[in-house]
This record gives structure tokens, C-alpha cells and sequence, in this order.
């Protein structure tokens, strides 16, 4: 099954995405299975255990299904100051 | 080093073979103060604070410029016009280095030390002066608040508000420098830097408190200097320490809020931690080149903590001069901490709650993310929530305490003053046998192990509360 979603991405997740935001459809289940999808595509070195989503404006898990129409952020921890 | 003395003072005469510059200063009664007669003052000391304080200036003096002895007597009592008031007296192998300690000895007692002056007007009129201030006469509390107090929802009542906190800022940097600037002028009463840097030339483009002849000395008391010299109503200690677990408690207890402004995960984690574990609230933010975001960790919601966002430290850590940054980008972030915080503190209109707040200021969007509290979080689920949703600790006037028998369990070390109001008193033996079927409220210095006393009561069934920051908050709440 298909989903069309919007994903969002910040800092060092947009530098390796090369982007900072894109809609596409997408087979995977659940949040996982698409950052995972994700990150072998595009090379990102951080793991889902330091990744934090979130979905329509709300903090997720990663085990989260995926429904069509989805607003999907990836917060990567960010210290710098 | 330093001393309060009743009996009229004498100049004091140093000698030691080792010095080859003495400096000493003598102030005297004058007879006049702003344009009025003056006959004699009275000078009233907070004495144990006033001594604390004022050694801790001495000791400030000695170690910044390196100079062998100093030592300061403050009169107190009533003076007539032409006595001694306050004497400093300085030896130092130098003579540059004696001026400089005795004239900042003089600076920062007047600023520092709780001394008030009454004085006695030829006209027969007596007033109170606000003795340690800097400011010059005009300059007012009331005059340097006036364009903020004139607002409806800040009046005289929200300017107290922020006149009685206490504010913990961990780090000086780029976020620290201006959350501290606007902590300071809005007129936060107490706020604490905690900072281990010096001053680099490369810091300055995000760090604009700071100035280029500053570079080389420790940003905590440069910041602490900044915050005087900017409003002369509130106080600013300097801690020159890396913020961590072992030293988080002594710097947290007492404080109504921590504003995170460190530059790394380790020291936003150790901070989260502790404030969870003190019941404090943390107002702690990040940025990453253009981008940025704020949260705040409010022990008492159920918007969990920050390792409930991120579980996992980031190796992705690398500072903002190896990244890169823009001077502005912490300045927007740090103003935004600032005013989470004192929104907090005052209760002016809404806050972040447990939104995760995300600003990208290439784009110039912002949007934020409602956070929860993960289950099992090693930090904010436990122990706490072997109390269910029932507050740890209670503030001194929460309504609650009006609700009910009550008993005290009084844990201070060395109570300065009576517990205000008539309950029974326990012992903690008692406590351990059941209590005596009372609400219990358990009283220690700081409000930190009274947390441990209330969690195991708790554990056994009792209906134990901690009195919050201890009788450091009960002090405050009573003025004394
Ligand atoms: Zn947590």
C-alpha cells in the first residue's frame, strides 16, 4: 500500500538530504521503515536511536504506522550554542 | 578579611616584608546627600549575609589581581558626620595591582554586601538608603523599570516577581549572552552563571557582551561584571565551573529556573537530569548553523524531558565554531529563552507548555511540536512517578497547605527562625512508624533531601510533601 507523505527535514539531516523538505509516495509501514528506506538512499549517518520524528505537529515512535497525507518531521539532537 | 565593627574605626597600618605596595581607602560621613543637610546615618547590616558576601569579595580581590593580604571594615551603627565608615587596606608586591584590588573591594562591597544606610537630615527627617547600590541618584528601581512596569499585565507586582527569582544560567556563550542580557535588564532579582571558558576572539561575533579587551578572562565573571554594570537591582554570582552532576545540586538548589545555555549534549543532558531530580524548571535551546530550537522541561507536566525526546546523546556534537554559525542565530534563540523564562517565572500569558519550538532563520519559518512523556524514560519516569501525578514538593502558600492536619518534619540543619505556624512536630522515627496519620511536610535547608525523606515515606503509603527549596524558599517567601 502506498502513501503520499511530506517530509521535513532539519540541520545535519538537511545537509545530507541535500534538501530541506519533499513530498513522495512511499511503500513503507511504519516511521522506521521509511527513515531507514531513507537513510541508506541518502547516506545518513544518524541512527533511528538518536533521530527523534514527528507527525502532524506531535512527537512519534519510530513503530508509528504511516498514513497517507502524513506531515513527517526528523529532529536529529542539535547542542550548539 | 572582611568585618562588621560597632566601635568607631581606625585606619589600619599593614607591614609585611613581602609587600612593597600598600593602598588603603577611607570613607567618611559627609555632610550632604543629594542637595540635603546631613547630620549622622545609621548603618544596618544583614550580617550573616553581609559577612559571607563581603569575605567573598576580599577573597575575590586577592585572588583576581594577585595581591598578598587585604582586609575591610564596615561600620555599623550610628555615625556621626566625619567618621570613619568603611576602611580597605591592601598590600600587594606592586603597587598597580594594590589600587586596582582596593578600588574593586570599595565597588563591590557598596554593590554587593546587604548594608542599608539610614540617614539623619538636618531637617529632622530620617530615610533609608539603598546603601550598596551603584546607580546614580536618579536612576531609581522605579525610574529603571517604569517603561515595563507601565504595562497592565507587568505592573509593581510582576516587577516583584521577577525581583524575588533566582535564575541558574549554565554557559555564557552564544545562546547565554543575550538570554543573560534580558534576564538582567527585565530585572530577574538573583541570576547564576555558571561558565568554566575564558574569553576567545572568535566568540565575539556571537557573544556581543563581551568586549576585545576582554579576551582571556573567564566569560562567568565577565558576565557577572556585564550584568552590574548594566542594572545595578539585581544581583549576578559568578561560577567558574563546567556545569555536571557533581556539582548540579549546589548550583540548582535554590533557584526557580535553569536556563541550559551550554554548547553540548553532555552538559543539556546532566542539566535535564538534575532539574527533573530538584523539580526545577529548564528552559534549554540548540542551534545548528541557521537553525535552532527551544523546549522547556517542566517537571510538574507531562510534556516528559529532553531524554524523552532524544534518548540517545548524538554524536553529532560539534561545536558551533567547528560548524559554523552565524552571530545572530544564538542571539534570536537566546532572547526567545529569555522570555520563555520570565513568562515562566511571572506567569504572563502562555508559554512553550510542551511544545518543542523549531525556527529555521534561512527560511524565516518557524513551527513547533507538541511533546509527550515517554513511559519509560530512565529520567523522568522514575522515581517520580511512584507518586502518581501528586507534586513531590509544594511551594510555601500553595493552597494545599491550607487543606487538612498537617505535621512538620523539620530536617534543617541550623534553622535560623521558628517554623511559622503550629503544627505538630514529627521526628523522623515517627515518620518511619506510620507518621501520625497527618498530611506530613518535610522541611530541610534546600529542599533537596526532603525529596529522598518524601519519595520512601511515600513508598510506605504516607502522604508526605517537600517543602520547595527549603527553608531557603520559606526565608524567601517570608522575606527574612
Ligand atoms: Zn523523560
Amino acid at each position: 500500500m502506498a502513501n503520499t507523505v511530506h517530509l521535513q527535514y532539519f540541520a545535519i539531516l538537511r545537509e545530507q538530504r541535500g534538501a530541506d523538505r519533499e513530498t513522495l509516495t512511499t511503500q513503507a509501514a511504519t516511521l522506521r521503515d521509511l527513515y531507514e528506506t531513507l537513510a541508506r538512499e541518502h547516506g545518513f549517518t544518524l541512527t533511528t536511536a538518536q533521530v527523534r520524528p514527528a507527525v502532524n505537529e506531535t512527537v512519534a515512535d519510530w513503530d508509528r504506522a504511516i498514513a497517507d497525507g502524513d506531515r513527517i518531521v526528523f529532529l536529529p539532537p542539535v547542542a550548539g550554542g | 578579611m572582611f568585618s562588621l565593627q560597632r566601635e568607631p574605626l581606625e585606619p589600619m597600618t599593614m607591614a609585611r616584608p613581602d609587600a612593597g605596595g600598600y593602598v588603603s581607602f577611607v570613607g567618611r560621613v559627609r555632610n550632604h546627600h543629594v542637595g540635603k543637610a546631613v547630620d549622622g546615618l545609621d548603618y544596618e547590616a544583614f550580617d550573616a549575609m553581609a559577612l559571607a558576601e563581603g569575605d567573598k569579595v576580599v577573597r575575590e580581590a586577592i585572588e583576581r589581581f594577585g595581591v598578598l593580604e587585604a582586609r575591610c571594615i564596615h561600620r555599623i551603627g550610628s555615625l556621626n558626620v566625619g567618621d570613619v565608615a568603611i576602611a580597605i587596606e591592601v598590600a600587594a608586591g606592586h603597587r598597580r595591582e594594590a589600587f586596582r584590588a582596593c578600588e574593586f573591594i570599595i565597588d563591590e562591597v557598596k554593590r554587593r554586601v546587604p548594608i542599608w544606610k539610614r540617614e539623619r537630615y538636618a531637617d529632622g527627617v530620617e530615610e533609608w538608603v539603598h546603601a550598596w547600590s551603584a546607580a546614580p541618584e536618579a536612576l531609581t528601581e522605579e525610574a529603571y523599570y517604569q517603561a515595563q512596569t507601565r504595562l497592565p499585565e507587568v505592573g509593581l507586582e510582576g516587577q516583584d516577581r521577577l525581583r524575588r527569582a533566582r535564575v541558574l544560567v549554565i554557559g555564557a556563550g552564544g545562546l547565554g549572552c543575550p538570554a543573560i542580557t534580558y534576564l538582567a535588564s527585565c530585572g530577574v532579582g538573583t541570576i547564576l552563571v555558571a561558565d568554566h571558558d575564558v574569553l576567545e576572539g572568535d566568540n565575539l561575533h556571537r557573544q556581543p557582551l563581551f568586549r576585545v579587551a576582554d579576551i582571556g578572562r573567564m566569560k562567568a565573571d565577565l558576565a557577572a561584571e556585564a550584568v552590574a554594570a548594566l542594572n545595578p537591582y539585581v544581583r549576578a554570582e559568578s561560577h567558574t565551573v563546567r556545569f555536571d552532576a557533581s556539582n548540579a545540586e549546589r548550583l540548582i538548589a535554590g533557584c526557580d529556573l535553569v536556563l541550559d545555555c551550554s554548547d553540548n549534549l553532555a552538559t543539556k543532558d546532566a542539566a535535564n537530569a538534575a532539574c527533573v531530580a530538584l523539580g526545577v524548571p529548564l528552559v534549554v535551546a540548540g542551534i545548528h548553523r541557521m537553525e535552532g530550537w527551544v523546549l522547556s522541561v517542566d517537571p510538574k507536566s507531562e510534556g516528559g524531558c529532553l531524554r524523552c525526546l532524544w534518548p540517545t546523546a548524538s554524536q553529532e556534537t560539534r561545536s558551533c565554531a567547528e560548524v559554523g554559525v552565524l552571530g545572530f542565530v544564538p542571539g534570536v534563540l537566546g532572547v526567545f529563552m529569555a522570555t520563555e523564562a520570565i513568562k515562566r517565572l511571572t506567569g504572563w500569558g502562555d508559554t512553550l507548555g510542551d511544545r518543542l519550538w523549531l525556527v529555521d532563520l534561512l527560511r524565516m519559518e518557524a513551527q513547533s511540536v507538541q511533546r509527550a512523556k515517554e513511559p519509560g524514560c530512565p529520567v523522568c519516569s522514575s522515581p517520580a512517578s511512584l507518586a502518581a501525578s501528586e507534586p513531590i514538593a509544594l511551594k510555601w502558600g500553595d493552597p494545599a497547605l491550607a487543606v487538612g492536619d498537617w505535621a512538620l518534619l523539620d530536617l534543617r540543619n541550623d534553622a535560623q527562625f521558628e517554623f511559622p505556624l503550629d503544627w505538630p512536630r514529627l521526628s523522623e522515627n515517627e515518620l518511619s512508624q506510620g507518621g501520625s496519620g497527618r498530611r506530613v511536610l518535610v522541611l530541610c535547608d534546600r529542599g533537596i533531601s526532603s525529596v529522598d525523606v518524601v519519595l520512601k515515606a511515600r513508598r510506605r503509603g504516607i502522604h508526605a510533601w517537600s517543602l520547595e527549596h527549603g527553608d531557603i524558599g520559606l526565608r524567601r517567601a517570608l522575606g527574612r
